[in-house]
Formats: C-alpha cells, structure tokens, sequence
C-alpha cells in the first residue's frame, strides 16, 4: 500500500470543507454543521451524526448585509453569506451553542431566513465556576439531547458514548502530539499543518482524522531535541482558517509554537476524564476557555502566561476577527500581563480573508525581527 | 383637537424633583463611607432588590454613561479608553466608564470607587466582560448572576438555574457588603419594586392618548429612578405624582408639539447627546416619538412573594433583551397597535449589537405584517463620533414623505 502523505491530506481537506459534508452525503450518512467549539460533538457523533465545524469562507459580503449590519463580527457575516449562497446545502442540520452577542441573534436569524433547516441550540452558561454553573450545564444538555432525538429518533446509547469518548480523547492525544513534535520538527511540521490538522478534527469524521494522523505522528522519533533556532511566537484569538500568518511566521525564521485559538489548541485540549454524560460536559466546563465565557477574572491571562512559559514563547499575536467584542475586551490586559513578563505582543485585526495580505507580510516581519530568542 | 404647550411639560412639578432625587442618590453615593454603607456598581438589568435589602449603595455605570452621553463627553472619554488600548468598536458605555475611572472626569467628576461589583448578563455579554475589567481595575469582588439567553423561551432548566444562583449569590453578597440578608426586608424591598414597576408601566401607556402627554425622549428622562432606585419609597412616591400630572395633562389634551401627525414608536437606547436635536427635527415634520422599547424594559418584571426566587429568577431571565427576535418582532407588533402609531424608528446602535443585530429581519417582518414602515438610522448612543447630522436628517425627512404618502 502507497504511503500516505499526510500534509498533502490534511491541506485538502482543510481546504474544502463542503466536499468533505458533499463525501458522507454520497455516503449517506447523517451531516450536522455547528458554529462553535462549545456545541458538544460527541454527543452528535455517539447518535449517529457527523459533526462538521462551520467556519465562514466568504469573503465578499452581499446577501449577509440584508440581516447584519457592517459591525457585525466577519464570522457571522461570512457564515450567513456562505448560506445564503448555498454552499451548505448538504447539512442535515445546524447546531448553535451560546457564546457571544453576535452568535446569539445569528441563531435566531438563521432560524427565520433558513425555516426548513433543522435547527438546534445548546445554551450552556456563560459562567464557568463552580457547581451551580456545571449542574446547569448537564440539566441543559440533556433538554438539548431530547431535541437531537427529533431527528435521529432514537435517545443517546450511553455504551455508544463512551466508545465515541475513546475516539475524540484519542484525536486530542494525537493533535497534542502534533503540537510537541512541531517544536522538534519545525522543518517536516510546518505552522501550518496545526491549523491543518485542527481543521481535519472538526471537518472529518474523528475515526477517519485519527486514521490519517497517527501513522504520521508515530514516524517521527519523541526523543529528538526540540528546535532552539527559530524564535517562538504564539497566536491568541477566535476562529481563523488563513494559513498566511502561519506561513509567514516560518518564512521570517519563527514558529507558531503554540496557541489560544479556537481553531486550535483551545479547541483539543483537555480530555473527557469519565465516560458519561456528565464527565463529558464537564470537559467542556473545564477546557480553556474563549472570552466569552466567565470562570474568573483572572482565568485567561493565568493560563496564557503558564503556556507562554511552557513553550518558552518569545512573542503573542493576537490575531482577532474583526468586531469579536469578548477577545477585544482582554486585549490590553493581558497584553499588559505579557509586558509584566517581558513578552512583546501585537495585535492584528483582520475581515475573514484567505488572500495574501501584504500589509499583513509587513506587520509579521517586523514583528519577527524584533523577537529575541 | 390638542392644545399645544410645550411648557406644560416643561412645568411640571416632577422634573425639578427628579433632578433632586438624581443630585440626592449621587450625593449620597458619593459620601456612602460616612454612613458605613457599601458601594456594589451594578448592571442595568440586575436584582438590585437584594443590595436595596441588604443597605448597599447601587451604582449604574449605564446610567452614569446616559449622563455621560447627554452631557456630549462621550467621545473625550471613549478616546482615553482608546489610548489604552480598547477598541473603537466595542461598547460606547464601557469606554466612556473606562475613561472616567482613569480620568475621573464625567458630569459627576466621576462615579465612586466600588466596594464590589454585580454583574447580570441579561442584556448583554458585553457587560460581562466589562466588569471583569473594572474588577480588575478596582481590584474588588466580581459577583456575576448569569442569564441565558432565552433562544427556546422560558425553559425550566433555564429558570432553576438562576433561581439556584440566586441562593448562591445572597451569601457572597453578605460577605462582601458585611450585613445580614432577610427574608422580610428583602420582600418589603420587592413590594415597592413591583409598585413601581406597575407605576412606570401606567405611566408609559398614558402616551396611548392622542395626543401623548409626553414623547420617549421625556420617558428616557423619566426612566433613570426605575432603573436606579427601585426598591425603594421614594420611586414609588415619586411615580405616583408623575402619574398624577401627566394623566392631568393627557385628560385635557394638553401635547407638547403644535401637531401630532404621525405617531411613531423608537427601538434600541436614545442617542443621548442628539436628544433636542432629534426631537426638534421630528416635531418639525409633526411627528413624535410615542412609545419605545427600551424604557418598556423596565415595565414587566413581577416577585411575588409566594415564590419569591423563582418568580424573581424569572423576572430577570426573562426581561426584554434577553428574549429572542421572534419575540421582539411581537413586542413591536403590540407596541404599534398600542400606540396607535403611524410607523417606527430603529437606532441601530453600534455600541448595543444584540439589540441591534435582528434589527434589518424586525423591520421587514413588522412591516410585512403590519403594513407600518420603519426607518432604520445608524448612529451610537454616547459617542458623538458615530453620528452625522446630515445622513440621519436626510433619512428622517425620507421617511416623513413615505408616511406623507401613506395618508393620501
């Protein structure tokens, strides 16, 4: 058998995810699309489903503008584009989950413009301390099975669950060894096949993800010293699918070394400790958590500086969408904090893009420049 | 047919004595440490029953950015908050609170420094976040009481969650503020806040008279003891004399404009510092603002004793924002028939975005089904920089000739 070359699967697919929807429809098989990391997909995917992350692509916003102003943060607007363009017909249905003030009229939005479609929201709170949140969360989720049971017409098999919970805790171990083998491999791991990878993860069936990803992490050796050269530079921010400032980062000499991103580590990290209900929804209580979620006031900035210092990370990028109101509001205090331990930060704005940007080369080899390693 | 007196409005008794209560709570508030009294900032939409019970002094970063806003330093404060590093686009309140801790600059010179904050999320995650960073700021507990959103309405899980945080909350508040919490001060607390609920509601459905007594831009006015003191005797004593007054002045059809042509109801916050000017322009054209969604917010919680958490719960899980678009599309569907009104004025507001976004589908499903044109204007509600006279006044005198030519 042909050896595969994983890096050239996981840039198709990343790629394209309506072909990847279109390839279990020809299959049969049951797709749902969710628009963020906080929908539980194993769930989903123990009832039977296909859970495919949603991330908007469009660039060029028209028909969108008929229901979200120009302020609206560039992820609903292109998402809402990509839909009313069609491109997302195959989806059986649609999974929403509480975040943001932007995420939350979208649902309501997308119900009215799209009223065939299968439409389903799990409400978790927006606190994440303490058990009066997490008995909330249980409570909610199973209101929201009872609503997936519409569909699928049978409840959730807890037996299938905790097989389901064996395959997601094994893609998280795989991607977290991904993650490690980058700093010793940067060369044969580029930047951007963590994002690639990540991508695979939410557009691909985990089974068929871990299928493709373990041979690859399994050929590198662990021992290997890690690299000391390139300067380490780490992404904090919502959901991104260009690859650009991937790229540039190890075209100027660096690394995306690691990240708080949404579409990467923040969406893998942490493992389902028990095989229940419960224990599932309490890793998601328990992962890192986006801004916009509360567990405490100072919970983002402890954890960014403990992964920054993990990871020996010379620089931060926050690299936001633009209008994401949650990540801006933390912005200068955890830059604040990262100057408190001597590490430079930028921010960068950015529309939902996956064009070039020469103003974004510029800004990223400045910054690169002035990392000491 | 009205006998216009615009000064008739101006008159009355009870704006001087609002202007008093506002000078008295501020006063007060700023010299809360020689009373020993703590001082708790609090979310618009939060139970500010339970810091009334407890002998907390609640203070409105909202309100205090209304006055911020109509005192036109919006911007000024927004631009130091900017300096450090918030963004333009986020919320206009939030930057000009930003602004005025640092500067201490504000109409107050301003707001006294916190004890504790209370956080509840049922008008916006915005709010969340901005108390997270004046917590910081201050350095002071950051008690949060959260909402969610009701996507699928009112859901019993939904409501035992914030009832079960509301047992949880009452001893954190104890710690912070040093008092005791009791049942029996709580419900005394809770009587005057449904007496003055009642009160406001009766008050804003006078302007269902035509002609209205008054217009949204004095209910804005008329708003800040619903919002600051409820709980409280003198919101109460004090509504039930504006009550009083504006019932005298809708019996005899006294109006504050020469005509009342097109009655029109306003969505999302005023534009605080445009306030005169936008009344003006509209009254020019014979059209005034009757009714509004915003100060109607603050007119349909209820505690009833019997069940006091849970009914509580569901009063603040369930208030307007945190309802979904269908039903602020019926919202504004009641609200026009109510006020027997000729059409609607959206602000799409760019520091208030889950009031705004919903907004373009509202407008075209109200007129879809109700026949009422609505016009949409984007501007922000405290800061100037966001607003042009020119663009907002051409789209206003647009729509007056649609509504000119609706009555041919």
């Amino acid at each position: 058998m042909k050896e595969e070359n994983y890096p050239e699967f996981a840039q198709e697919v990343s790629h394209d995810p309506i072909a990847q929807i279109e390839s279990y429809k020809r299959q049969e098989r049951p797709v749902f699309g969710y628009t963020c990391s906080y929908v539980i997909e194993e769930f989903l995917d123990a009832m039977g489903v296909i859970p495919v992350r949603l991330i908007g692509r469009a660039t060029n916003i028209q028909a969108a503008d008929r229901h979200f102003q120009a302020y609206c943060c560039s992820q609903v607007r292109s998402l809402m584009e990509d839909f009313l363009n069609d491109a997302y017909k195959s989806l059986d249905g649609v999974i929403f989950a509480h975040t943001c003030d932007s995420m939350q009229p979208f649902h309501d939005i997308f119900k009215r413009t799209f009223p065939k479609v299968f439409v389903k929201n799990l409400n978790l709170p927006s606190r994440l301390d303490g058990e009066v949140p997490f008995k909330y969360a249980v409570a909610e989720t199973k209101r929201f099975l009872r609503t997936i049971e519409e569909f699928t017409g049978k409840p959730l098999d807890l037996a299938k669950l905790a097989e389901t919970v064996i395959v997601y805790n094994r893609n998280r171990t795989l991607l977290e060894r991904l993650y490690a083998l980058h700093l010793k491999y940067p060369e044969q791991i580029p930047s951007r096949l963590l994002l690639q990878s990540v991508l695979v993860s939410q557009y691909r069936d985990k089974r068929e993800a871990n299928r493709h990803l373990e041979p690859f992490v399994d050929s590198f050796k662990v021992d290997a010293p890690e690299d000391t050269k390139r300067k380490r530079i780490m992404l904090v921010g919502n959901v991104n699918i260009n690859e650009e400032i991937y790229d540039l980062a190890d075209e100027f000499g660096a690394m995306i070394a690691d990240d708080d991103m949404c579409t990467g580590r923040r969406y893998f990290s942490t493992q389902v400790a028990e095989p229940t209900i419960e224990g599932v929804v309490r890793r998601y209580m328990n992962r890192p958590h986006c801004a916009a979620k509360h567990r405490d006031n100072y919970s983002r900035q402890r954890y960014l500086l403990e992964l920054a210092e993990k990871r020996r990370i010379n620089g931060v990028i926050f690299f936001y969408l633009k209008f994401c109101d949650p990540h801006c509001f933390d912005y200068p205090d955890l830059k604040k904090a990262l100057d408190g331990k001597g590490i430079p930060s930028q921010m960068i704005e950015v529309e939902q893009s996956l064009a070039p940007s020469g103003q974004l080369r510029t800004k990223m080899q400045a910054f690169v420049e002035m990392l000491s390693v | 047919m009205a006998d216009q007196n615009p000064k008739a409005l101006k008159d009355l008794k009870s704006n001087m004595r609002l202007r008093k209560i506002m000078q008295k709570y501020y006063l007060k508030a700023k010299l809360s440490w020689l009373f020993r009294k703590k001082i708790c900032w609090i979310t618009s939409g939060g139970p500010v029953e339970l810091l009334i019970a407890l002998g907390v002094t609640p203070i409105y970063p909202e309100n205090h950015g209304a006055m911020i806003g109509a005192m036109k330093m919006g911007s000024e404060l927004c631009d130091v908050a900017e300096q450090m590093g918030y963004s333009r686009d986020l919320c206009s309140y939030f930057r000009a609170d930003v602004g005025q801790a640092v500067t201490k600059r504000s109409p107050i010179k301003g707001l006294p420094r916190p004890d504790f904050m209370l956080c509840c999320n049922n008008i916006c995650g915005t709010v969340l976040k901005w108390y997270e960073v004046q917590a910081r700021y201050y350095n002071v507990p950051l008690i949060i009481l959260d909402t969610p959103y009701n996507y699928d309405g009112e859901t019993p899980e939904l409501i035992s969650y914030v009832s079960d945080q509301f047992k949880e909350i009452i001893p954190e508040l104890e710690k912070v503020s040093g008092r005791k919490f009791t049942e029996k001060k709580f419900l005394e607390v809770a009587e005057y806040a449904n007496e003055a609920i009642t009160l406001w509601n009766e008050i804003l459905s006078i302007c269902e008279h035509v002609p209205a007594p008054m217009t949204c831009f004095d209910a804005f006015f008329y708003l800040a003891p619903i919002v600051t003191l409820r709980g409280t005797k003198i919101v109460v004593d004090y509504y039930k004399d504006l009550k009083k007054e504006l019932t005298y002045l809708a019996d005899n059809n006294i109006a504050p404009f020469p005509e009342e042509r097109f009655r029109l109801v306003w969505d999302n916050l005023p534009i605080w510092f445009k306030m005169r000017r936008l009344s003006k322009t509209l009254s020019n054209y014979g059209a005034c603002l009757v009714g509004d969604t915003y100060t109607n917010a603050w007119a349909d919680n209820d505690i009833n004793p019997e069940k006091p958490y849970e009914t509580m719960a569901r009063a603040y899980a369930t208030i307007y924002l945190n309802r979904n678009v269908e039903s602020r599309i019926e919202n504004m569907i009641k609200m026009l028939k109510k006020y027997k009104a000729h059409g609607f004025v959206m602000h799409s507001n760019r520091s208030c975005k889950p009031y705004s976004f919903g907004q373009l589908d509202i407008k075209d499903e109200v007129t879809r089904r109700t026949g009422l044109p609505g016009l949409m204007i984007e501007a922000d509600m405290t800061d100037q920089r966001s607003y042009s006279d020119e663009q907002i006044e051409t789209r206003i005198q647009a729509f007056i000739e649609t509504l000119k030519e609706r009555e041919v």
